[in-house]
């Protein structure tokens, strides 16, 4: 996985704030109501990341534009497997196609179907991007270098994030 | 093969239809036309209405489906579902996926070009979609060719010229 410049080289997906024992901020989880449907308690997490992507070498002359997407997947004891999208982003042609985003938080409420969240170790932070051509078949590819977010043993209950 | 409502109903910003009466529903979903094609497994879909998967797919493209019940619903994919009790079918992104060790999955939708993901659109008291409410997948498409059926049903007068042409066609080739 190589910086911006190499295109060469495959789009790399950079790291994820929250590794353990680097930036406690970078992971936060509360137990509230999720509000955004089924009004049972469930883990909410925080996450902030950084996204470093060369997606040059995808466009080519069929390629209409990218909807990109950065999805956590995880196991918990109610479901054996869960993926939530915290982030997506539409890259047309013409559009940069060179990523150096720092710092963002994620544009979807982060909530688990349940309280599977706290303490999970499993966590994995994917880039993905689903390639919309200008016809032809809408394929879905995910990016090497996968993260894993420990997540911490306690939920945060202060206001500040 | 089944017809799905008008696909190119007009609708002014008050909601309200012009144009042919129909039953449709509110504008803002995508309405199909959806036909059997190679066999069981692939579909063609049209989208109807307004762009919620703009700038991917806009009126008039034509959509490939596949419909293979062992294909897992992962996030990132399109799905086109049916809401209980409602018959237009809408094309969507999942966004959010719940599977328990056995195969039985929940999970949300979202149109790439809405604000905020499907949960208005459920049913009253539904927050999540289901493997039965899937009708297909999304895996391919062409842009425009719907279009002239789209402007066969908004422009009466274009298809009765397009009728009138074809039985000339026909006429001129019999002789």
């Amino acid at each position: 996985c190589r910086e911006v410049g190499a295109s060469s080289e495959a789009p790399c997906f950079g790291a994820a704030r929250g590794p353990v024992g680097w930036d406690p901020g970078g992971v936060v989880g509360r137990n509230v109501e999720d509000f955004t449907g089924p009004r049972e308690r469930s883990d909410l997490a925080f996450v902030t990341f950084d996204i470093t992507a060369d997606l040059q070498s995808i466009f080519d002359w069929n390629v209409k534009q990218l909807f990109l997407y950065l999805s956590a997947e995880y196991s918990t004891k109610n479901n054996a497997l869960n993926q939530v999208v915290l982030w997506d982003k539409i890259i047309l042609r013409g559009d940069n196609p060179r990523l150096f985003l720092k710092d963002m938080k994620s544009k979807y409420f982060f909530f688990d179907d349940g309280n599977g969240l706290k303490g999970n170790r499993n966590v994995t932070l994917t880039l993905s991007w689903n390639v919309v051509p200008n016809a032809g078949l809408l394929p879905l590819v995910t990016g090497s270098g996968h993260m894993s977010v420990p997540f911490p043993d306690t939920y945060e209950t202060t206001k500040s994030y | 093969m089944f017809q799905v409502c008008v696909a190119s109903q007009k609708h002014d910003a008050m909601g309200t239809t012009h144009g042919m009466p129909c039953l449709c529903p509110p504008p803002f979903w995508d309405r199909f036309l959806l036909a059997e094609f190679l066999g069981s497994d692939w579909v063609l879909a049209q989208p109807g209405a307004v762009g919620s998967m703009e700038p991917a797919f806009h009126r008039g493209d034509l959509l490939f489906l596949t419909n293979r019940i062992e294909d897992p619903i992962r996030v990132g994919e399109i799905v086109v579902f049916r809401i209980e009790g409602r018959e237009i079918p809408i094309v969507h992104r999942v966004l959010k996926i719940h599977e328990k060790q056995n195969g039985d999955i929940k999970f949300l939708t979202k149109g790439d070009n809405n604000a905020v993901d499907d949960r208005g659109l459920y049913k009253r008291g539904q927050h999540w979609l289901e493997k039965k409410d899937v009708v297909g997948r999304a895996r391919g498409f062409v842009p425009y060719i719907g279009i002239v059926t789209i402007l066969m049903n908004d422009y009466p007068k274009f298809k009765y010229a397009v009728l009138f042409l074809l039985g000339l066609f026909v006429l001129v080739h019999r002789e």
